[in-house]
């Protein structure tokens, strides 16, 4: 698993990897069902959730625990039950705060670059093409130089400075 | 009868059979659980879990439809749990679809709808959805909008029951789809366009082309009546908005209904359709009055029957007319003109399968479509069960899926014989021989039934004769081993309840003979042998008397006595009167004028360059059709008829059902039997009705359908086997054979101005080769081709069809040329064509059509 | 038909398959049934993908519909309906991948091929395809060619390493 330790992603890897790979996809609830949860997640993951959210991932997966008709779709919706109650705290923390504490969910991410690691070669910048990063390159002698730094609103998250960074100065926050 | 459980469904008891699906045993009850994937003429999948109830002692909800009752069990179908799951469900798949109720033709008849509407859901609480497919359009019959597909699967499994199996769920999970083998679209599939997905269809996935955005459910009149095509005779339901046609269904929603029956009625609302009288001045038909075109026809007919007798005047009519309108015909001829010259297209269609077998088996040829469905053995002979006659088809299908043995004799192959335990191909042509084979083998094989035949008189001499047949001859004049007769004569005696079906038009009169031989020999006399029939009223015309020789209720010419004579008031002819083909060898010399209704002789008779030429000797020439047929371009008068559609009265199926037949539509002039009884009256013999309700009283006195047969043995039909076609020869090398097609219709009148044309190769004007015979002939598909016979020629293109065997050709009954190349040559005692097989020459080239 | 673009475009890609071949494939299943998934493997295994010929003999032999053959191995992902490339590239586009940008990687291939992902190159040499994760997050941007985790992350290179490996071997 590629989440590397957040919940709500795993879950989310999870369902996807059901929907491909287990559904059958013939028995409406279940495909429905767990497609429409794939969304809610996604949603979540992107830092665009709602504390409704969460009562509606309850909601779906118990329905679908009532009308599925194998094991492999209940099975799949008692899975996202026992995430919700578990890491209750970790979905609170991606709806509310717009955070993932395990850094896994790319896109409520910010690449922040350390400036006690930074050594202003401008690389970074080179590379960008969506302008976010601004700064000024180090030149010998002269100390005015204004570091470097990312705008996150610019930033997509593409990683091509990451790719750049000899010094390992950019980080994901 | 099986045991009966008692059960409790929302507190009431019912007792019901064991074995009963608790979706059932609620209707019964008068309780209707909502179900999308259900479907009570389809097995259950049990798939889109709108129909879950509560169990009471059972863990979590129950899909009824898949669960089967248990004595004692206590159902509740509608708790707040209950609700609750079928709201979620029913709020998931509308997420899943997006449709606008506002312009869905379904709107009002939309299981979604109406459920979601039940459950009180304005909207769905999840984020919506759009599959995003494409919209099939791409023929002119059913439109398949996906992604308003609820993946109940009703459709697929139609299409395995009762279609051309050809849709299946592909892919899976949240892409799951119905869809041909490699998306193709329908009519690139091998689809037979019987529609049967449409008509089971809940929701707006599969509509009818014809009816989009042509009117609203709620709008639509519904009208039961017959189909006008083949002589299954099947209820057809139109529903018609402001007399428009918008859509033909079967009676419920399951009911078979073939592509002819379901689309092709469209002929009915054609631009070629003769709406006014036409009269004949100088040389060119011009329209006129009905009151005028009228008055023209009877100083005409009068003029004539003054100046050379009333013998001098034929009539001749197709059977596709209703029972009223055949009766008046041949009563106008009889008593009106009084002439016995009366025949029909049922002399072409194999009459004597509906006249002699009745008379040698009774009961015996009284088979109903359940009975075929019920089957466990079907010998078919001669038969393209699914394109000449789909309803039989059909149920022989079912038949199958139930585990009915199937046994086909046809040299070339069909639908059917792909599906079948056993076909037999024989040489084409030696039928008879392959039949007769089957008898000796039952005697060999002690297969008979000894009681039974030691009751027929004629046994003794009927086992001589078939004594006399040596197996080697049949071995040498059908190509075919006796090891397969003997294996067909194995699955058919030991059935139990065995059905031979065949062609009415297909099989000689000697073959059906021993196809009788072959029911009595083993001592089948109820419900043992179907003749399959073409036309819509074969039966009913025969029975109604417009066959030359017989008087309604098929009784011969010389048997009637002065019956008639007291009912109609009026001398009658003694005359036996001529057939068909006799009033052709006449024309220009005995006889001088004819009435055509609803048929076309000059392109339907055999050798139709020598008929044309003699309707052209005729004096005067009337014809009542609905298009302008090659007959009615020559005639004097023409006067409209009016189709199936438009007419009021009844048919008599091959079932031996009487169907009543009701006008979806007003006629565009008047209906037939108003046209006959006018031009009566204006002869002076006065045909006061009503309406066609006192048509059928008078019939109804005279006619017993089927006719009574006061005897009760059986006698064999002895038959001494023959090939009766035209030999292929060294100048004439091909065999050719003319049949149906699934979607042309036995002269192509109807057809041709229909939608279905565009589904047959060239609208049906093609031959068929066998793919080695087009090698040698180095003939490719479309190519432009020559084909003669001693008759004539004609060029045509060429199709391949690997279904036949080498040296046989195929023309389709619906070609506009089918006459040209055919035999004239009659049975002596039938006085029908002789010949099924023409022997022709081909050559490549010619300017094609 | 004249106007259907698609169509004459994959009468060119089509490839001709000896029907008997196929019909040998299932010798061994004569007589038994449940065997559907089994004998579309051996095809597989065969031809590379599934010809449409194949199904259409599957159908005849085992006596089933088009329809329900086609459903069947429409409904696994490892069976495919055009040919495959000789060379199989499969790019990782799991969240550990893509923050390694893994989708330049992708877009570098691509452009490089001429092809988008899921589909196979005109002379039949590279069939591209995403994955969803292949286990390795550790070794992110993953790109697996033929079944082995690349340690080449250029596209250029990728490609170009392939077409000299399938030279040397030609000669």
């Amino acid at each position: 698993m590629s989440a590397n330790g957040c919940s709500v992603m795993i879950t989310l890897e999870f369902l996807k990897g059901f929907t491909k790979d287990k559904m059958c996809g013939k028995c409406l609830p279940c495909m429905l069902g767990t497609e429409r949860m794939v969304d809610v997640l996604e949603r979540i993951t992107k830092g665009e959730g709602e504390e409704e959210d969460v009562v509606l991932l309850e909601e779906i997966s118990s329905h679908i625990i009532d009308t599925a008709r194998c094991k492999l779709g209940k099975d799949a919706a008692v899975f996202i039950k026992d995430s919700l109650s578990s890491y209750k705290g970790e979905y609170e923390e991606h709806i509310k705060e717009k955070h993932c504490a395990q850094k896994s969910c790319e896109d409520i991410l910010n690449y922040w670059i350390n400036p006690e690691k930074c050594t202003s070669c401008g690389a970074c910048k080179v590379v960008c093409s969506e302008d976010a990063i601004v700064g000024d390159k180090m030149i010998p002698y002269l100390s005015d130089n204004k570091p470097y730094y990312i705008k996150s609103k610019k930033c997509t998250n593409c990683g091509k400075c990451l790719a750049v960074c000899e010094v390992d100065a950019i980080e994901i926050v | 009868m099986s045991d009966q459980v008692t059960v409790t469904i929302n507190g009431k008891e019912i007792k019901v059979p064991e074995g009963t699906l608790i979706i059932q045993a609620a209707k019964m009850a008068g309780i209707d659980i909502p179900h999308l994937c259900y479907c009570e003429c389809l097995p259950s999948t049990g798939s889109c879990r709108v129909c879950l109830v509560e169990v009471e002692g059972g863990k979590g909800l129950v899909a009824s439809c898949a669960q089967k009752v248990k004595n004692g069990m206590v159902v509740d179908t509608d708790t707040e749990k209950v609700r609750e799951a079928r709201r979620f469900v029913l709020e998931l798949i509308l997420s899943n679809h997006p449709g606008d109720c506002m312009s869905c033709d379904k709107n009002g008849a939309c299981d979604l709808q109406k459920y979601a509407y039940e459950l009180g859901i304005e909207k769905t609480s999840f984020s919506m959805k759009d599959p995003g497919y494409d919209v099939d359009r791409s023929n002119p019959f059913i439109e398949r909008n996906y992604n308003l597909c609820i993946l109940c699967g009703r459709c697929v499994r139609i299409c395995k029951q009762q279609g051309a199996d050809i849709i299946d769920f592909v892919k899976r999970g949240m892409v799951t789809k119905v869809a041909t083998p490699m998306d193709r679209p329908l009519q690139e599939s091998g689809c037979d366009f019987c529609g049967s997905c449409l008509a089971v269809c809940p929701v707006g996935a599969l509509v009818e082309v014809d009816r989009r955005f042509c009117g609203r459910e709620w709008e639509m009149k519904e009208t039961k009546t017959v189909c006008s095509y083949c002589g299954c005779g099947c209820e057809l339901v139109f529903s018609t908005v402001d007399g428009q046609i918008m859509r033909a269904t079967g009676e419920v929603s399951c009911d078979y209904i073939c592509s002819k029956g379901r689309f092709g009625w469209d002929f009915v609302e054609s631009s070629e359709r003769i709406t006014k009288p036409l009269i004949k001045k100088d040389g060119v038909l011009t329209e006129s009055t009905y009151e005028e075109a009228i008055k023209v026809v009877a100083e005409r007919l009068i003029d004539i029957k003054k100046k050379h007798g009333a013998n001098s005047i034929g009539g001749f009519m197709g059977a596709g007319n209703t029972n009223e309108v055949a009766y008046l015909f041949q009563k106008f001829l009889r008593a009106g003109i009084g002439t016995n010259n009366i025949d029909s297209s049922a002399r072409f269609l194999g009459f004597p399968a509906l006249i002699d077998l009745y008379e040698a088996l009774r009961d015996g040829a009284v088979v109903s479509m359940k009975d075929v469905e019920e089957a466990d053995v079907l010998l078919l002979v001669n038969a393209d069960l699914t394109a000449s006659y789909p309803r039989v088809g059909a149920s022989v299908k079912k038949a199958i899926l139930n585990g009915a043995k199937v046994v086909v004799i046809d040299s070339k192959k069909t639908e059917i014989s792909e599906l079948a335990d056993l076909h037999i191909e024989p040489q084409v042509d030696s039928e008879e021989f392959v039949l007769s084979g089957i008898l000796k083998e039952l005697l060999e094989e002690n297969l008979h039934d000894e009681k039974f035949t030691k009751k027929c008189k004629n046994f003794d001499e009927f086992k001589k004769s078939l004594d006399g047949l040596k197996v080697e001859t049949i071995e040498k004049e059908t190509k075919t081993s006796k090891d397969f007769l003997k294996e067909a004569a194995k699955l058919y005696g030991e059935g139990k309840k065995t059905i031979i079906l065949f062609g009415a038009e297909t099989v000689s009169s000697q073959s059906m003979g021993l196809i009788a031989d072959i029911a009595l020999l083993t001592g089948r006399t109820k419900a043992s042998v179907l003749p399959c029939l073409l036309s819509s009223n074969l039966r009913g015309t025969i029975y109604m008397g417009a066959l030359a020789g017989f008087y309604p209720g098929a009784r011969r010419a010389n048997e009637i006595g002065n019956d008639f004579k007291k009912i109609w008031e009026r001398d009658l002819p003694d005359e036996m009167g001529l057939s068909a083909m006799e009033m052709v060898e006449n024309m220009g010399s005995s006889v001088l004028g004819m009435y055509i209704v609803g048929a076309d002789p000059v392109a339907q008779f055999p050798n139709s360059s020598k008929v044309a030429k003699a309707f052209s000797s005729l004096d005067f020439l009337v014809v009542q059709d609905v298009f302008l047929t090659e007959t009615a371009k020559m005639a004097d008068v023409v006067l409209p008829g009016a189709t199936l559609a438009e007419s009021n009265g009844t048919v008599v199926n091959l079932e031996y059902q009487t169907k009543e037949v009701k006008a979806a539509l007003e006629p565009l002039a008047k209906p037939d039997w108003e046209t006959i009884a006018d031009l009566s009256e204006r002869m002076d013999y006065t045909m006061e009705y009503s309406s066609e309700k006192e048509i059928a009283k008078e019939i109804k006195s005279l006619v017993p359908i089927p006719k009574k047969i006061e005897k009760n043995t059986y006698d064999f039909i002895v038959v001494k086997p023959k090939k009766s076609g035209e030999e292929p020869d060294g100048k004439y090398p091909y065999a050719l054979i003319v049949g149906e097609t699934s979607f042309g219709f036995y002269d192509g009148q109807r057809t041709r101005n229909s939608k279905l044309s565009i589904l047959e190769l060239n609208k049906g004007n093609y031959a068929g080769f066998n793919p080695e015979d087009a090698e040698s002939l180095s003939l490719k598909e479309g190519d432009a081709v020559l084909i003669s016979s001693r008759r004539g020629k004609i060029t045509t293109s060429v199709k391949m069809l690997g279904s036949l065997p080498k040296g046989l050709l195929f023309m389709p009954s619906c070609h506009e040329e089918r006459g040209v190349l055919a035999s004239d040559n009659v049975d002596s005692k039938l006085k029908s064509p002789q010949h099924r097989l023409i022997a022709v020459s081909v050559s490549k080239g010619g300017a094609s059509k | 038909m004249s106007n259907c673009v698609c169509g004459t475009k994959k009468e060119e890609k089509k490839i001709q398959i000896d029907v008997d071949d196929v019909h040998k494939l299932l010798k061994k299943y004569e007589g038994k049934t449940g065997v559907l998934v089994h004998a579309l493997q051996d095809v597989q295994e065969e031809f590379g993908f599934l010809p449409e010929e194949s199904l259409e003999v599957i159908a005849d032999e085992f006596d089933l519909s088009l329809a329900h053959v086609y459903g069947v191995a429409s409904f696994y992902a490892h069976f495919y309906f055009t040919p495959r490339g000789k060379n199989i590239i499969k790019v990782c586009t799991g969240t550990a991948c893509y923050v390694r940008g893994s989708k330049l990687i992708l877009e570098g291939l691509e452009e490089e091929l001429g092809i988008k992902a899921g589909e196979t190159t005109d002379d039949l040499e590279f069939t591209l395809e995403t994955v969803s994760c292949v286990g390795c997050c550790a070794l992110a941007p993953v790109v697996v060619v033929n079944e082995n985790v690349s340690k080449e992350r250029n596209p250029k290179k990728i490609i170009s390493a392939l077409k000299n490996k399938g030279e040397e071997n030609d000669e």
